[in-house]
């Protein structure tokens, strides 16, 4: 079967940080992945402390962008009939013979 | 196991103010035939209704009201309405507005005190005005009978009992919400077509100039469209076939005044076959404004223009200052036992700046009209819930063509109504050729014919001058009845449906309709003089102009309809994939789900041998 590669402490420090960072180009989904994947790092009491720092922001920050993007979601799908032209615009699917 | 049917179908047409006409949800549904030809049936429809089971009305011609339609709405259990084919429901059926085109007219009448509802109409319910959320057919005769007899097979049965009829309407609507929204996201067109007008006068650049000096135009006009709640069966016979009709056989008496006694005329004609009259005068408007301002033209095409579109720009010739006056002629056909035909009724708009000319004219015009020659007497129509003293046009083009009129030009409008229309049709399926008095039509074409050539002469009317009645009632048979008859053929080779709609449909660059054709083909005929030694009057001078809510313009950088007046209510048609209906034996649930039982069985079965004759040969 397929062997995991065995990283180096600071390997994993430098995936982390990418992680995090990819995260900041509003990619919350980076950023749980980040969570899941150092989960044990972060519960662990001598889990590397630079992991865990990357690791806390990366979860506030998906929480944040999260909810800004549900929030969003919720008002385009609820009124973006009534924005006219720029609401088709934005839009990737225009569903024909729409009754609102 | 499907019958497919094709019925006439309830389409969507889209305004600035919102829709009109049948429009739902794409997962419409299929449901059992109910019979509603009976009182009983129509009473008995609650009782009947299952919770969450939605019924196929099959309706008979005398339940299609307003009132029915809206109680249908509020049942919530119709999956759709097919209209049984019936004679005309005698005290009439109009699906018009009381008011047709009430705001529009005030608009364009210039007057302030102009009022917004003229009840013109007073058999009309304004069914074609409101927004349907399940599909609607009308049915031919054909389709009725078959129809009928399986809504009647269920109600015998009983409607819960199986197998029972049932039927599955198509007629998805693409277009929502309003004009602009629709123009938009691409799926509608606006509605029009092409006018016909035509001419005596030289407006060809081949033409030379013309050597009799007559500056003056006499403008003969008409609306040459209908509509109806179920726009392929406007037959509009009445509105506007009459008029057409008496428009076409005015310019044939004319032609031969022009072609034998040139000499008495001091006017050229104009006549004007216009389109899309029935959403807002249209085609009127598009002609008057076109012809009014300066036009210029980007992209020539020919005698045309590729941008901004333009069939031809001989209408650029026309001088608009020149009009002398306008005669416009709509509704001139309606028998009606209860009014026998006395006279020709003129309308005109008092007040303004051309209130006394236009009285004027009809004041002549009704003198001309006690001369022992004239067919039938002209009289003074007045306007329904306005003072004597004060009138309002009825729908006519005259309103449209305001643009291009001078002010002082007198404009009459010739028709059958005093006041309220004697058309007890008017705008349904129902203004069909049966209604058509032709003895009516031809008084009235006589009648335009001799007002024509007494706006354009100094001389007497000559007794003679009368139209060729055989000619219109030929006109009448192949507008009303058959359109590949032989005087259609005649003209244009390849006639068509031999029933067209009047509806004017939807504008499409460079396409006509072989009605627009034929009446093009005809006009230019009856404009042609051939002589010998004047060869280029032999050019013929009948043209297309576009016809579309002024309200709209094309793109030609977006290749898009825009709206641009908000004010107008801009119609447009939505497009659609397909309209029809099917009929199918629906099965109980139960035998349904038998049958899925029994196919998972067989799967299975098949699914076991095959495992079983693997194991046994393959893997051995």
């Amino acid at each position: 079967m397929f062997q995991r590669p065995s990283l180096t402490v600071d390997q994993r420090v430098a995936v982390c940080r990418k992680y995090f960072i990819a995260g900041l180009c509003f990619m919350p989904l980076a950023w749980m992945v980040n969570i899941a994947y150092f989960w044990e790092e972060l519960r662990h009491p001598r889990g590397h402390p630079k992991i865990k720092r990357y690791v806390m922001y990366s979860a506030v920050g998906s929480v944040v962008y999260m909810s800004a993007f549900f929030v969003w979601l919720a008002i385009y799908l609820t009124s973006w009939r009534s924005w006219g032209a720029t609401g088709d615009n934005i839009s990737i699917y225009v569903p024909a013979g729409d009754p609102k | 196991m499907y019958t497919t049917l094709s019925g006439s179908p309830c389409t969507r047409l889209l305004t600035t103010f919102g829709t009109i006409g049948c429009g739902f949800p794409e997962s419409a549904k299929a449901g059992p035939l109910y019979p509603l030809t009976s009182q009983k049936e129509l009473d008995d429809l609650a009782a009947a209704a299952v919770p969450h089971q939605k019924y196929v009305m099959v309706m008979a011609p005398q339940f299609f009201t307003r009132s029915v339609l809206a109680a249908l709405i509020d049942s919530r259990i119709v999956a759709g309405v097919l209209v049984l084919h019936g004679s005309p429901p005698v005290d009439g059926f109009s699906p018009e507005l009381t008011c047709p085109l009430g705001r529009i007219s005030a608009k364009l009448s210039g007057e302030s005190a102009a009022p917004e509802c003229v009840a013109w109409n007073p058999s009309g319910s304004g069914m074609s005005h409101l927004a349907y959320n399940f599909p609607m057919f009308a049915l031919s005769a054909q389709e009725s009978a078959t129809v009928l007899a399986l809504a009647r097979d269920n109600a015998v049965n009983g409607y819960a009992s199986y197998p029972r009829h049932a039927a599955e309407p198509s007629a998805f609507m693409q277009g929502s919400k309003d004009t602009e929204t629709c123009l938009r996201r691409g799926y509608c067109d606006p509605v029009g077509g092409a006018s016909v007008w035509a001419t005596t006068a030289r407006v060809d650049p081949a033409d030379a100039p013309a050597p009799s000096g007559r500056s003056r135009l006499v403008l003969l006009t008409t609306a040459m469209d209908a509509t109806a709640f179920f726009h392929d069966s406007a037959r509009g016979a009445d509105n506007d076939v009459s008029g057409l009709v008496a428009l076409l056989s005015a310019a044939a008496t004319l032609h031969n005044v022009s072609a034998h006694y040139p000499g008495s005329l001091t006017a050229e004609f104009v006549y004007g076959a216009f389109t899309a009259e029935a959403w807002g005068y249209y085609g009127s408007r598009t002609w008057a404004r076109d012809v009014a301002r300066p036009f210029y033209c980007d992209k020539p095409d020919g005698a045309g223009c590729d941008r901004p579109f333009q069939f031809d720009t001989s209408f650029t010739k026309l001088d608009a200052a020149t009009i002398a006056g306008v005669l416009d002629v709509r509704q001139v056909g309606f028998a009606s036992p209860d009014e026998p035909r006395r006279a020709l009724y003129a309308h005109i708009q008092s007040g303004g700046a051309s209130g006394d000319a236009s009285a004027a004219l009809r004041t002549e015009l009704e003198s001309l009209s006690e001369s022992d020659d004239a067919p039938i007497l002209v009289r003074a129509g007045s306007t329904p819930g306005i003072p004597v003293s004060t009138s309002f046009l009825p729908p006519s083009s005259i309103l449209g063509l305001g643009e291009a009129l001078p002010p002082g030009t007198p404009a009459v409008h010739l028709t059958q109504h005093r006041a309220e229309f004697v058309n007890r049709y008017y705008n349904s399926m129902y203004d069909t050729g049966a209604v058509i008095d032709e003895a009516y039509v031809c008084e009235a074409a006589s009648t335009l014919a001799r007002s024509a050539f007494a706006l354009a002469s100094d001389d007497a009317v000559p007794a003679w001058l009368s139209a060729n009645c055989t000619l219109v009632s030929q006109l009448l048979h192949c507008l009303t009845a058959d359109f590949d008859c032989e005087l259609v053929r005649s003209v244009i080779p390849a006639a068509g449906a031999s029933e067209p709609s009047y509806y004017s449909s939807i504008f499409r660059f460079s396409m006509v309709t072989p009605l627009e054709k034929f009446v093009h083909d005809l006009l230019a005929a009856l404009t042609t003089f051939p002589s010998a030694d004047d060869a280029e009057r032999l050019l013929p001078h009948a043209y297309y102009h576009p016809a579309f809510s002024p309200g709209l313009a094309f793109d030609y950088s977006d290749l898009v309809w825009k709206v641009t007046d908000s004010s107008e209510a801009n119609y447009v048609e939505s497009t659609w994939m397909v309209t029809n209906f099917r009929l199918y034996k629906q099965d109980s649930p139960v035998v349904e789900g038998l049958v899925l039982a029994l196919g998972l069985v067989i799967t299975s079965v098949a699914f076991g041998i095959v495992y079983s004759f693997r194991r046994l040969f393959l893997d051995a």
